[in-house]
């Protein structure tokens, strides 16, 4: 279920926690539905098990996910984060932006940058004629998590 | 509680005045999945080898779980570079050979996992490929149930498939004995899905140690125009001149102000260890020769 | 540890026991022949002290030349041959104990198992050392009895050299010549040479001992008119000879000294292993 970005500069377990926050949302991952054991996703995606129990660790701090010792790890009854029901409109008007978006030759990286931009864009309004914020993809992955 | 790995003034010298390694002093948490990073030469092996028991320290001290190394055999596993193993053995008699060389020898555990990795018991070790080789030294390592886990380059002759086999194992091993890992690469890339903990070594010493979130957090990278940093005023680790701009690699308290005009970021590992891969080490070199 | 020094070992080591085993059972062979050769000589009261075959033609016993002539093959044979093989075969074995793991670099693994450095060069000595010691003890009493046939027919003028093939002689050298080789492995880390420098060390040191062997118990000398050696004597060349009542003493010692410069060869090699980096 995890897919890793490698380079991205965001840090793993926060790629993990955020992967698991946008399931969440997106009801991917159902409340009450179990989650990989850390052994599980450490054979999956050959990555340190410290960073899967760090991220496991910070989810349940944040109530998205409850661990029952000897059973396993499940998402909790009712996580405290919304379902995104987008309405079915606003997700093809999504789809058709980012089909433009790459028809104007824009790479994955570029158009998250112009995401996150627009996402903050009473600040970033200034910034983006200047020039472009360094770092900026790693707000969209962790944004959620703060 | 005691470090897994723990080195005071550590050094050892090849000869009346080679110094492969010196005042290295370092603490590795239990648990801890350690990355040691250095360019070829940098005393990396020799560090390994130091905590291994293989070599005696010339001076200072190295401790494993609190004891000195050659007294803790039974708790560090090793495996040596490209993983030297008796190649006219078969696979199951190096298992054996792991059961008459150690007290504590779990032979299931250890026919496990060669059955799980598929590899053919009757197989000549000559015969296997890189990958399985290294696969079968780590069982063997494994099946001790080592505390520490000391691997020198495990990855570095091993094709992209076998690279990702090995490590899952590994961890997968690891999760279940909350063993600590130190390994040592010559090669960045990758390690970042690896490693929870950082050691760089530059010309036999100690120039980074720490967690890899700790060691993100108190370091910047911050672009500024040419000319910038001013010299000395930061702890610059390393600059660099593009396109009118200085990029430089900072470190420095998380709350501090850097001052206006500079865009700064948390570094990316790849930043942070090339960072103080190409720190200029000016003041160490004479000390070293 | 055993379990893995046999079996890293085991096949030039079964093919050694196998020659071994051959040797003796070729000079079991040929001193039976030799005492049913004699038999016929010995019942005619043909066989005497210091007797000279040739001396005898056209006397009844002229038929003991022909002896000569049938077992004359065993003297280079096995005289020097039983040293010789020994030595090469003990050579072959101490070479690869230490220097084949070294070349491998599979004493990497073997140094942190859970077992002692110490312990892993001297379980592995040991073993190989015990092997060789039993082989060449019983080829050397092989030799013996093949010996005793040779020398009652006269066939050598000197029976001196047959002391360093005999009883407890190629023990003694045979573990020598292992330990030689064991030390030089350790030092030089390759197999090859150091079969090569245990083989020419050997040699020095057996030409060197076996002289001051030779050389400490006073000889005996026959100086009668008609000079004639004790039957059972070791004649050194003519009529000197050393008598039967020293050749156990001389044994003994022969084998205490090779086993005193067998163990200083294994303590240097301890030496290079313990100081051995990776």
């Amino acid at each position: 279920m995890f897919r890793l970005e490698a380079g991205s500069g965001v840090p793993i377990y926060r790629q993990l926690v955020a992967q698991v926050q946008r399931d969440v949302m997106l009801g991917r991952l159902s409340p009450g539905e179990r989650l990989p054991t850390v052994k599980e996703v450490v054979e999956a995606l050959a990555v340190n098990p410290n960073t899967v129990v760090k991220a496991y660790g910070e989810l349940e701090h944040a109530g998205l996910i409850v661990r029952r010792q000897g059973v396993g790890t499940f998402v909790a009854p009712s996580p405290p984060l919304p379902a995104v029901t987008a309405p079915p409109a606003l997700l093809a008007s999504l789809h058709r932006w980012v089909g433009r978006a790459r028809q104007h030759g824009l790479s994955t990286e570029q158009i998250r940058a112009l995401v996150a931009l627009a996402l903050d864009e009473p600040v970033a309004r200034d910034t983006v004629r200047t020039d472009s914020r360094p770092g900026s993809t790693g707000a969209v992955a962790s944004g959620g998590a703060a | 509680m005691t470090a897994a790995l723990a080195t005071d003034g550590l050094g050892h010298r090849y000869g009346r005045s080679r110094w492969a390694l010196r005042a290295c002093t370092l603490e590795v948490p239990a648990g801890r999945v350690v990355a040691l990073v250095g360019p070829n030469g940098s005393g990396k092996s020799t560090l390994l080898h130091t905590a291994a028991g293989l070599l005696a320290p010339s001076e200072g001290s190295v401790h494993v779980a609190g004891a000195a190394p050659a007294r803790s055999l039974a708790r560090i596993g090793f495996v040596a570079q490209d993983a030297p193993l008796w190649p006219r053995l078969r696979v199951a008699e190096i298992l054996e050979a792991g059961r008459h060389l150690n007290a504590h020898f779990d032979t299931p555990f250890a026919r496990g996992r060669i059955s799980q990795l598929e590899i053919a018991p009757r197989a000549r070790v000559q015969t296997l490929s890189g990958g399985q080789r290294a696969q079968l030294a780590l069982t063997m390592v494994l099946a001790k149930h080592p505390d520490l886990l000391l691997l020198d380059e495990p990855l570095a002759n091993l094709d992209p498939v076998a690279r990702r086999e090995f490590l899952a194992s590994m961890f997968a091993a690891c999760t279940d004995s909350g063993a600590t890992v130190v390994f040592s690469s010559h090669v960045v890339a990758e390690l970042e899905r690896i490693c929870d903990h950082l050691i760089v070594l530059r010309d036999g010493r100690v120039s980074l140690v720490g967690d890899i979130d700790d060691l993100r957090e108190s370091h910047r990278i911050v672009s500024g125009p040419q000319g910038w940093p001013e010299p000395r005023a930061t702890p610059v680790i390393c600059a660099r001149d593009a396109a009118g701009r200085t990029t430089a690699l900072l470190r420095c308290d998380p709350a501090a102000a850097l001052g206006p005009g500079l865009d700064e970021t948390l570094p990316t590992f790849d930043e942070l260890v090339l960072g103080y891969l190409e720190q200029p080490s000016p003041d160490h070199q004479e000390s070293v020769r | 540890m055993t379990w893995l020094a046999w079996r890293q070992h085991r096949g030039p080591t079964l093919w050694a026991l196998l020659t071994v085993a051959a040797l003796c059972g070729l000079m079991l062979w040929s001193g039976l022949r030799a005492t049913n050769a004699l038999e016929p000589f010995r019942a005619a009261g043909c066989i005497r002290a210091g007797f000279d075959p040739g001396a005898l033609r056209g006397s009844h016993c002229a038929g003991v030349d022909q002896f000569g002539a049938r077992f004359n093959y065993a003297i280079p044979l096995f005289e020097f041959g039983v040293p010789l093989l020994l030595a090469v075969i003990a050579a072959l074995i101490g070479a690869p104990l230490v220097a084949r793991d070294l070349e491998q670099r599979t004493h990497l693994a073997a140094w942190t198992q859970s077992v002692s450095r110490r312990r892993w060069y001297l379980s592995k000595v040991v073993t190989a050392a015990a092997g060789i010691a039993v082989a060449a003890t019983v080829a050397g009493f092989a030799a013996d009895r093949l010996q005793r046939p040779l020398t009652e027919g006269g066939l050598t003028s000197s029976r001196w050299p047959w002391f360093f093939s005999i009883d407890l002689a190629p023990a003694g050298e045979a573990l020598l010549c292992f330990a030689l080789a064991v030390a030089a492995g350790a030092w030089l880390r390759r197999t090859l040479p150091a079969v090569g420098i245990a083989l020419a060390g050997f040699l020095i040191l057996l030409l060197v001992t076996g002289r001051a062997v030779q050389t400490l118990t006073p000889t005996s000398q026959d100086t009668g008119p008609r000079p004639s050696v004790p039957r059972d004597g070791w004649i050194l060349h003519g009529n000197t000879y050393h008598p039967a009542s020293q050749f156990w003493p001389l044994q003994l010692t022969f084998l205490t000294v090779q086993l005193v410069l067998a163990g200083t060869c294994v303590a240097l090699g301890w030496r290079a292993i313990r100081h051995r980096t990776p």
